[in-house]
């Protein structure tokens, strides 16, 4: 009787001044809440003018909570067709993502405001092709009776189009957040206490290789309000590499941390790896 | 996955009885759409709609022409869908879906379909 059998073999390895993970520098969805270190109770998403203000409103009652809004997504863009939106290389604008959170104590408060963007972004003339085939699929099983629409298979060729517009051959993602402090919860008293900038930069070298390559930097203040200890300046940066298969799975980075207050001198760093790969045995 | 319809019309178009009626139809916000156009109840074009000639102005005088636009919310940024109707040769000759502050063209979420049928009658344009 034929058996299969399959084993793991893990090869990890690391070379490590401390424990710093490039993960913790990729640009984060909503800096706004991460430059505090915590995540508001509750977060708002206004996707108008008018939902905004009443969104703001509420922040100043309640005194604390999160908003997350795309300002470019507030009006109606009657020409931006997919085809446009797709090819568009620079979609600052469109990509923009604005994050506040506020937190108010019996006699301090806290608040931040974070931006993030997507760069730059660039799909290959192949995979372009290949979304716009799912495109005039999706158009084809809409172009009905609406009682008529086959809605599993929209849902199908939609998971399918997500997955397609989520790999991007080249993607440079910014983003920057600020965090204020008053210790007398008076906003006038608020004092620039934290602010950081992150930059990513991911890569696919080819098109049908699961490789990927990643560049991060993140450079982050953090100043003693109370003034009584004392402030830091980093600046880190990371790289990362990996190939993964069904089969056979290579990941790698690199992180440096770099204290900027004292000269800029390498205070943490870290080499990462692991390789594994499966091997199936009949008998 | 759900399906939020919405009527529109009837609005009238005035054509002019020599001039050839082009319809054209425009999906915004980055999201993708299908449509069924049919005159009276014959069936003149699936699919997307871009520039087919409905005929001369005299042929569609008193005529009904139902324009079916169905829209998958696409874009993980926003909900609102926007289509504009474009009648080369007509008057008026755009019709925008919505008008400002028009919430009802809007899905609850994302990977939900709007489907707006909207209707228009022809009439003959004197001048």
């Amino acid at each position: 009787m034929k058996r299969l059998s399959t084993i793991l073999l893990l090869l990890p390895f690391t070379l490590q001044a401390q424990e710093t993970s490039l993960n913790n520098l990729l640009t984060p969805s909503q800096p706004g809440f991460v430059i505090l270190d915590k995540s508001p109770a509750s977060i708002e998403k206004p996707t108008s003018p008018k939902t905004l203000g009443i969104s703001v409103l509420r922040l100043l009652e309640e005194n604390g909570g999160g908003l997350d809004f795309s300002p470019y997504w507030f009006g109606n863009h009657p020409n931006l067709t997919f085809e446009k939106y797709m090819n568009n290389r620079f979609p600052v604008l469109q990509t923009l993502n604005v994050s506040v959170a506020a937190a108010a104590g019996d006699t301090s408060s806290y608040m931040s405001a974070g931006l993030r963007t997507q760069l730059f972004r660039y799909y290959r003339a192949s995979e372009l092709g290949e979304i716009a085939r799912i495109k005039a699929d999706i158009v084809a099983a809409l172009s009905d009776d609406p009682d008529n629409i086959d809605l599993d298979k929209i849902k199908e060729l939609k998971n399918e189009l997500s997955e397609l517009t989520s790999k991007t051959t080249v993607n440079i993602e910014l983003a920057a957040a600020m965090a204020g402090f008053s210790p007398d919860n008076k906003f006038g008293n608020l004092g620039n206490n934290r602010y950081g900038a992150w930059l990513n930069m991911a890569y696919r070298p080819i098109a049908k290789a699961p490789l990927h390559l990643m560049g991060v930097v993140r450079y982050t203040k953090a100043i003693d309000p109370l003034g009584v200890g004392r402030d830091s300046s980093l600046f880190d940066y990371g790289l990362a590499m990996s190939y993964q298969q069904a089969k056979f799975d290579v990941q790698l980075e690199f992180v440096n941390r770099n204290d900027v207050q004292n000269g800029g001198i390498r205070i943490d760093w870290r080499w990462w790896g692991i390789i594994w790969w499966r091997i199936i045995l009949w008998w | 996955m759900k399906i939020k319809k919405v009527k529109q019309g009837p609005f009238d178009i005035g054509v002019r009885e020599d001039d050839n009626i082009v319809l054209s139809v425009t999906i915004g916000n980055a999201q993708i759409g299908g449509n069924l156009v049919k005159l009276g109840t014959e069936q003149l074009q699936k699919g997307e709609i871009k520039n087919p000639d409905l005929g001369q102005g005299k042929d569609l005088v008193g005529k009904k022409l139902t324009v079916v636009t169905n829209v998958l919310d696409v874009n993980p940024s926003s909900n609102k869908v926007s289509v504009t109707h474009l009648f080369i040769n007509g008057t008026p000759t755009v019709f925008n879906y919505p008008p400002l502050a028009f919430d009802d063209m809007e899905v609850d979420e994302d990977g939900d379909i709007l489907s707006l049928t909207a209707t228009y009658s022809f009439s003959k344009k004197n001048n």
